[in-house]
């Protein structure tokens, strides 16, 4: 029975994969028409183009749990649905983008400027305007522009997937826009177990026993006032520090409450 | 007159000042990028930071090239040289 499980699973997990890459292509070329003849300015179709994308991994999220891929729990949604939050979050696996964005209708995210060059995202990435980390000083811009029009930004401050078993390492970047820009960080701790879909998993490399849960923990807003007294480049130097360890501490207990 | 050498010691200063970067790590050869951790938002507050130094107003251009510690130094070194 545990071993029809298995297959079970193994061959779901390729359909989603298949899903995934083929309504990366096709959603985007059959919204792209109708977005563009929508009345409204490029803002107005970035807009709806976000939207279009949430409920589009909304759907993607509750296929795979169909599926019997993976379960899934959020403990204070409300606390990502606000506007103009910064949501900073770990990196585990392939699906935390799909999943935040699936959780906060009007989320924009800061997204590897090579995505422009993947198949399944590209076409996304292009309709949402989500803003790509190829310069920093236009990357900053674009995340005050777009907090400040109510978005929710997603940024993963390790810049790529979790590489296990190695200390956690974060970019410079998220500090630098939240000391340059005065938004307040939401912290979201993401854990997958068992572990699958990291940087040292390829697809067909899913848990033996069981589907996987991820799980998602919303803390408190990180409060920012001793870092914005500094300089902006010492600021961000010292939050980033302070980041590195806040996350290695929570992520942690959140290993040891599940085991 | 200003030596190289003062500016070479004004340019750590900044450095230390500006990143807490640790003095013992820099050199006229150390990278910034590599070696002192300077991403290109961090050379946009040092470009300000040298501006006030210099009184003069620096062209992008003139860190265009700068990839070193002494480069820095001789970029700022010729355009204190250039006041009469």
């Amino acid at each position: 029975m545990r071993k029809i499980n298995y297959y079970w699973r193994l061959f779901a997990t390729a359909i989603a994969f298949s899903l995934f890459g083929f309504g990366g292509v096709v959603v985007p070329l059959l919204a792209l028409p109708i977005l563009y003849l929508l009345p409204g300015g490029v803002s107005q179709r970035q807009i709806r183009a976000r939207k279009l994308v949430h409920w589009t991994f909304w759907i993607y999220i509750h296929i795979m749990r169909s599926l019997g891929i993976l379960t899934w729990e959020i403990d204070r949604l409300d606390r990502l649905q606000r506007s103009g939050i910064l949501v900073l979050a770990n990196h585990p696996t392939l699906l935390d983008v799909v999943f935040l964005v699936a959780f906060i209708p009007n989320a924009d995210c800061i997204v590897k400027s090579r995505l422009k060059m993947n198949p399944a995202m590209r076409g996304f990435v292009a309709l949402t305007g989500y803003i790509t980390n190829d310069s920093a000083e236009t990357m900053i811009d674009s995340a005050k522009h777009s907090l400040e029009q109510g978005n929710a930004l997603i940024i993963f401050p390790e810049g790529t997937r979790t590489k296990p078993g190695q200390e956690l390492s974060f970019q410079r970047g998220a500090a630098n826009i939240i000391v340059r820009t005065g938004f307040i960080p939401t912290p979201v701790i993401i854990n997958c177990e068992p572990a699958t879909l990291s940087k040292q998993h390829k697809w067909y490399h899913i848990p033996k026993e069981r589907k996987f849960n991820l799980s998602f923990r919303v803390l408190d807003d990180i409060e920012m006032d001793r870092f914005m007294a500094l300089s902006p480049s010492l600021g961000a130097r010292h939050l980033t520090r302070y980041l590195e360890d806040f996350f290695a501490v929570k992520i942690n207990i959140n290993e040891h409450e599940n085991t | 007159m200003i030596t190289r050498d003062d500016v070479y010691q004004k340019v750590t200063t900044i450095l230390v000042d500006l990143f807490e970067i640790d003095p013992d790590i820099i050199s006229e050869d150390a990278l910034l990028y590599n070696d002192l951790d300077i991403d290109s938002i961090d050379a946009v507050d040092l470009v300000i930071e040298l501006k006030s130094y210099t009184g003069k107003k620096i062209a992008p251009d003139d860190f265009k090239s700068v990839r070193t510690v002494g480069d820095i130094v001789n970029a700022v070194y010729e355009l204190l040289g250039d006041c009469p």
